[in-house]
């Protein structure tokens, strides 16, 4: 954590540039819209500026803004109006995990939107943030063996979804 | 390639340049009010204490205090608050002592005393040596000793759903008649609505489920007979068929995960029906028992104000009739005081009373007289064999009342008195 000589400004500056395209996919992976992603985005770095000064290195403060990424969308996630607008839908495609196999051009993102949240979001971590199994784990505050079995009946899914792809891990 | 797809998808996901100029304005504000409220604050906490001299204006005499003499008195009114607060923790503590010892065990025991009856299941060590040590040992040793075995079991699950945080939850697998089943990750609990008992209990740590909330795919079969889910968190994805009418929950077969597993096409999200106080605090689903009939969970997470608290509603619609069954605590008016609302009939999403609750005394009686389950209690601390006299069950009717905590606690110190 280098940010001596620098103001604020500076720094929140470098935060953003360094992870503000992270924090923004994470939110765009769990929330599946702009708009709520936004909100999270600016509610994640105005607690960044609120800690900035206490991260001990460059990843405990990625770690952290992880965490705090994927708690401010559970959150939201959870509210009762949320769920009130966006419960059924989902609901109702879950159910279609199951029986339809998409064909579509540019399917993946539609195959990797229907899994569950939980399943979304250890799929993000490990394929674009390429982080390992024990880094996932202590981000989502799970088990390793936990993030294991998640990973492997996402990919499960996403197999069944889309059909003929290979995981090159 | 999966990864070379899917990063290039992200790839081109960017907060937009307004958002980020937007964020920073926004945070730096809050940053800087925050930073002046501190520095206010401390201003305000410095120019106090630089006055010399304080008046205090009492029944029109103004009475002057030098500094130091103000020091004094602080001092002394904090050694006196620190005397009165050790008295009353004293005193307080003598009196739960007291309390403790007239109602024997039945404070120190975690489950819900008057309606637990546990099939007998598979024995551990420890019980098939206290069963041995029992036919060894003459009559009345062996009963307390099987006595002291039958809520051992349910306390290790109820105490892990007592502790349980608000978002873990508790999901609702199965209702048929009057078995309600339903899992966390404490382990599966199964409840009699109609004996109001615990009649099927499988605590996850038995089963090594390190996480059992992870395991959605718990599922019942029509007759109620077996229950199926995944095995220890592991990349097998076949479910394990456990045979739960005899008590022993013994694993009978492994099954595939089909979607037709899922015997309640009637589950239904609790969240989409119009009328539901507690759906953010407990599970998200309910089971659509007719077209007006519903049961959902009721489950309070604990927190500094209240006490865990589980329940299962029976909702009619039509009937106008609300029946709530406590598995443990007093689940129906902590929610709704929670919500700001008056206890007793059911209520929309907006704390407004629908109808008002069953008037036939049909719901949960006398929920204050049983002793509620301590939150904060160490699972570890219940391992010791208890003696307690399991109290009678009730009879599976309607209008089922509970025996009060003071004749528990007469039976108990009779109990406990024979034993000596």
């Amino acid at each position: 954590m280098d940010n001596k000589g620098k103001t604020l400004e500076e720094c929140f500056d470098a935060a953003i540039k360094k992870y503000g395209d992270m924090v923004y996919r994470i939110a765009m992976n769990q929330m599946k819209n702009g708009s709520d992603a936004d909100d999270i985005f600016q509610e994640v770095f105005i607690k960044w500026l609120q800690h900035h000064d206490k991260f001990q290195s460059d990843e405990h403060e990625k770690a952290w803004l992880i965490r705090v990424t994927i708690n401010q969308c559970k959150s939201i996630l959870k509210s009762s109006w949320y769920s009130k607008t966006d419960e059924m839908k989902e609901e109702l495609e879950n159910t279609l995990v199951y029986t339809d196999t998409v064909q579509e051009e540019g399917s993946l993102s539609e195959a990797v939107n229907k899994l569950p949240e939980k399943y979304r979001i250890v799929i993000h971590l490990f394929y674009y943030e390429e982080l390992s199994i024990l880094q996932i784990s202590q981000a989502l505050n799970e088990k390793e063996s936990t993030i294991r079995t998640q990973l492997t009946r996402a990919r499960r899914k996403l197999k069944q979804l889309l059909k003929g792809v290979e995981f090159d891990v | 390639m999966f990864k070379e797809d899917y990063k290039k998808h992200y790839d081109e996901i960017h907060p937009s340049p307004e958002l980020v100029e937007r964020t920073k304005k926004m945070a730096l504000e809050r940053y800087q009010s925050k930073i002046s409220e501190t520095q206010e604050q401390e201003w305000m906490e410095e120019e106090s204490y630089e006055t010399d001299k304080v008046e205090y204006h009492e029944e029109e005499k103004v009475i002057f205090l030098e500094k130091d003499k103000r020091k004094i008195l602080q001092i002394t009114a904090g050694l006196a608050a620190g005397v009165v607060l050790f008295t009353a923790g004293y005193l307080f503590s003598g009196t739960l002592r007291q309390q403790r010892d007239s109602i024997g065990t039945v404070a120190e025991n975690t489950i819900e005393p008057t309606n637990i009856n546990v099939p007998s299941s598979t024995p551990s060590k420890k019980e098939e040596a206290a069963k041995k040590e029992g036919t060894k040992n003459s009559g009345s040793k062996k009963k307390d000793g099987q006595k002291a075995q039958q809520p051992q079991k349910v306390t290790n699950a109820l105490t892990s759903l007592a502790k349980m945080g608000n978002e873990d939850g508790v999901r609702l697998d199965y209702v048929s008649g009057n078995l309600v089943i339903f899992h966390g990750n404490f382990g599966i609990l199964g409840y009699n609505l109609s004996s109001r008992q615990l009649v099927v209990q499988i605590p996850a740590k038995r089963y090594q489920f390190p996480n059992m909330w992870t395991l959605e795919t718990v599922s019942v079969n029509q007759e109620g007979t077996k229950i199926a889910w995944y095995g220890a968190a592991s990349s097998n994805t076949e479910l394990d068929v456990y045979d739960i009418t005899a008590g022993t929950y013994s694993k009978m077969d492994s099954m595939e995960w089909q979607e037709e597993n899922q015997n309640f096409s009637s589950m239904v999200s609790v969240l989409g029906t119009d009328a539901d106080v507690y759906s953010s605090k407990a599970t998200d689903m309910c089971v659509k028992l007719s077209e007006s009939r519903t049961c959902q969970l009721i489950y309070q997470a604990p927190s500094l104000s209240l006490q865990a608290s589980l329940g299962i509603a029976i909702v009619d619609m039509e009937a106008k009739t609300e029946q709530i069954y406590d598995v443990f605590g007093s689940v129906g008016r902590q929610v709704a005081q929670s919500y700001g609302v008056s206890y007793g009939g059911y209520h929309n999403e907006h704390g407004e009373k629908i109808f008002e609750s069953k008037p036939d005394g049909t719901e949960t009686p006398e929920e204050t007289t049983e002793p509620e389950i301590e939150p904060t209690e160490d699972a570890a601390a219940t391992e010791a064999p208890l003696e307690v006299t399991p109290t009678p069950v009730p009879e599976p009717t309607e209008n089922v009342t509970k025996p009060e905590v003071t004749e528990n606690s007469q039976r108990l110190t009779q109990s406990l008195e024979n034993t000596e």
